[in-house]
């Protein structure tokens, strides 16, 4: 395989696999978030709610990916050419481009951990309906 | 060696993340109790849990996936040393996360009382 060639592949290989990393962390946590959004018993919010989590997940794994820039890490001053030709450093980016969507996993879990106790705190303020006849 | 380097990795990777299991099943039965005590709904403590797991994995890998790069004539120590210092950076960022986490647990003990005033 040609040096541009595997630049280009494993570019593209590793934003893959770091959208496959986001959308399993989605997956793995996707049931228990749904249950959570259906006590909500607001249909408009548990569809906003179950759409946006999928969706910021991925896109702040691959905003995390993007960001890693084979100019800015570690030598600003490299040329095109330096760059296809070291596939050693073109492997350590990729590592980097790894990490830094493991870490935004982190960041959106925890995010949404905290969005997931607002939900709780409004499906324990609301509970079950309880017939109000007696006090009103 | 690069053997050398992949068998460090793989060590790397294995403590990494033998290390984050082991602490998952350190807070996991209690933790278990205590949120379906407080939540009182079961996808809600499954969500928590398995968000801990997550967390857990996560950092393990994200310290331990940059790998280890040591020239070819790098002593066993050498070796040694890489994987202890990435070790190191394992061990720091589940200090900071199990902290972040047990703040947030802690928040949604003050917010949600459990129901039968335990």
């Amino acid at each position: 395989m040609g040096d541009e060639r595997f630049l280009i592949v494993s570019y593209f290989a590793s934003g893959l696999f770091c959208a496959c990393l986001a959308a399993a962390a989605y997956l793995w946590l996707r049931r228990p978030a749904a249950g959570v959004f259906k006590a909500l018993q607001r249909p408009d919010w548990e569809r906003i709610l179950r759409r946006s989590f999928p969706t910021s997940t991925i896109l702040l794994v691959l905003a995390a990916f993007l960001g890693v820039s084979y100019y800015s890490y570690g030598c600003e001053d490299l040329k095109y050419a330096d760059i296809v030709s070291n596939r050693a450093r073109i492997i350590t980016i990729i590592h980097a481009q790894v990490s830094a969507s493991l870490s935004s996993i982190v960041v959106a879990v925890v995010v949404w951990s905290a969005a997931i106790l607002l939900c709780l705190l409004v499906v324990r303020r609301d509970g079950p309906k309880i017939p109000s006849s007696e006090n009103d | 060696m690069p053997t050398y380097n992949a068998a460090a990795f793989a060590a790397d990777v294995l403590l990494g993340i033998g290390v984050a299991l082991v602490v998952y099943s350190l807070l996991a039965a209690s933790l278990r109790r205590l949120l379906d005590a407080i939540i009182a709904l079961p996808d809600g403590t499954a969500f928590y849990l398995r968000a801990l797991a997550l967390i857990l994995v996560c950092v393990a890998l994200n310290k331990v996936i940059v790998g280890v790069h040591m020239k070819p004539d790098a002593h066993f120590m050498e070796y040694v040393w890489a994987v202890a210092g990435d070790l190191s950076g394992v061990f720091n960022n589940l200090f900071v996360v199990l902290l972040v986490y047990l703040g947030l647990i802690t928040v949604l003990v003050a917010v949600l009382k459990p129901k039968n005033g335990r």
